[in-house]
């Protein structure tokens, strides 16, 4: 049996760019970091904590008449982001086979964090009931099931900065060998605590505050120092491409291909080779060939490791050439590890529709010890071909890449 | 503290709208609080706010007679009548 077409019919996201999909488009094609100082966080070992923080974030408003205690940050930012993409879609009531796939990288950390501190500073504390159901990593795909009615398959993917992506690469296979129609599909995560900064620092990947926070994260540049941690979430409204034309459902994109595999190697440090045997899976499963790629969102760190890999893999597998556009929006929402890679298919979904790809922000000339890619900075850059990967490239050595495709109007 | 202590009753309205994430004054007495949408895990949530407020510790067969305020208080001031307060420091 053929394997069925899956298509993307609703994207919503909150981030440091702001709590709804014009914001984030907005920020993107601008090349406008949300990037800036976390002033209320007190965090050991880093005098002028920074970050990619969701502002004007409001969960009463949101969920007016819910009990907030139980539900997680992570749930709340993802109730946001996917009730975006429910109402984008159009869909009303769901069948019983609709499910959700969760990616995120540290699951509860937020609330576990906030436990422990409690507890551990003063005599007599003890952990609030909630402590349990908010902070185990499945929490956010158990309410938003609830909340959307999702009945079928759920289960969350911890996968490091990769789980999104991993998250939406599985929900695809699992719409395209007919499981269901229908998957949200998408990532959450709310990392922006004083241990997980201070431990992030410990490593010593975290680009410095400088006199210009925004400036901090720069992809590709020569003078890269590092990541910037964001928080948030983003979800993907997947579906197989007959049940949405029945519906009439507006198409963004295609999703033709998912590539997964294992660096087996290092823990942090990315290998060459595994990064390029799953662009190739990639490709392979999308039946596409490498010259057919107009648009990379690259994993894109900022770190001078990544960055030098990842290029250097996109340069072998796609051909070292100009046309190939690259471009990391990190640097504009932050390094949101689990959550990031629904951050980047939303943008490769939106760059494939609009036809440009959108800039790296603070990249004004490429570091020249990187192969000659088309690094798009300054302004979005109109794109020639019609498909487009999605990369993420996590700690663990674990890899994804995921594959779309534009659609025509008439959706072939 | 100088001024009135608010009484057991406005307490517990402000710690069950609180986590029901509606107003105080929308909340009546004798309102079913299943019915703003109080689940097991949020009863849990709010015996656990009053035992920090009141010093107490609610046994957990006390915990199911939170359907509304005015049940609320009655079980915490059956719980109060049995137990010395704990030191609030």
């Amino acid at each position: 049996m053929p394997f069925r077409r899956v298509v993307v019919t609703g994207v919503g996201q909150v981030s440091s760019l702001g709590v709804s999909l014009g914001d984030f488009r907005t920020a993107l094609w601008r090349g406008s970091p949300g990037v800036r100082r976390l002033s209320k966080l007190d965090v050991p070992g880093v005098p002028e904590p920074i970050g990619a923080d969701v502002p004007d974030f409001n969960p009463s408003e949101m969920l007016p008449g819910k009990n907030l205690a139980t539900v997680s940050r992570g749930g709340q930012f993802g109730y946001a982001a996917a009730a975006q993409a429910f109402r984008m879609s159009g869909l009303g009531t769901l069948d019983n086979r609709a499910g959700i796939y969760v990616g995120t990288g540290f699951g509860g950390i937020f609330e576990t964090e906030e436990t422990y501190r409690a507890c551990f500073s003063r005599e007599g504390s003890r952990p609030r009931p909630t402590t349990i159901p908010t902070a185990m990593a499945n929490a956010p795909a158990g309410f938003l099931a609830s909340e959307f009615r999702l009945r079928g398959p759920n289960l969350t993917f911890t996968v490091a900065c990769a789980s999104s992506s991993h998250a939406i690469g599985e929900a695809f296979r699992v719409v395209r060998q007919g499981e269901t129609d229908l998957m949200f599909a998408g990532g959450v995560e709310a990392p922006l605590t004083p241990i997980v900064l201070s431990a992030w620092a410990a490593m010593r990947v975290l680009a410095p505050a400088g006199t210009d926070p925004a400036a901090s994260c720069r992809p590709f540049s020569a003078d890269r120092k590092g990541i910037v941690v964001g928080e948030g979430s983003g979800f993907l409204i997947l579906e197989e491409l007959r049940s949405a034309e029945r519906r009439g459902a507006s198409v963004l994109a295609e999703i033709v291909g998912y590539g997964r595999n294992a660096d087996a190697g290092h823990p942090t440090h990315p290998d060459p080779d595994g990064v390029r045997t799953c662009l190739r899976l990639a490709l392979e499963d999308a039946g596409i060939p490498p010259s057919s790629v107009g648009y990379v969102n690259a994993h894109g760190t900022g770190t001078p490791v990544n960055d030098l890999v990842e290029a250097e893999a996109l340069a072998d597998v796609l051909g070292e050439r100009p046309t190939l556009l690259v471009s990391s929006t990190k640097a504009a929402h932050g390094h949101a590890m689990g959550a990031s890679g629904a951050f980047e298919a939303i943008a490769t979904v939106l760059a494939l529709r609009e036809g440009t790809a959108p800039p790296t922000a603070n990249l004004a000339e490429p570091d020249p010890a990187l192969p000659h890619l088309g690094y798009v900075r300054g302004e979005p850059a109109a794109m020639r071909t019609t498909c487009a990967l999605s990369n993420s490239f996590a700690f663990g050595g674990n890899n994804a890449v995921l594959v779309f495709r534009a659609m025509d109007p008439l959706g072939r | 503290m100088s001024g009135d202590e608010p009484s057991t009753l406005e307490r517990v309205r402000e710690i069950v709208a609180r986590n029901l994430n509606v107003s105080p004054s929308e909340i009546p007495e004798d309102a079913p609080l299943a019915g703003f949408g109080l689940d097991s895990l949020g009863a849990l949530e709010i015996a656990f706010e009053i035992e920090e407020a009141f010093h107490i510790s609610i046994p957990d067969n006390r915990v199911a007679e939170f359907t509304t305020l005015r049940a609320a208080c009655a079980a915490i001031d059956a719980v109060r009548s049995t137990q010395a307060p704990a030191s609030s420091s």
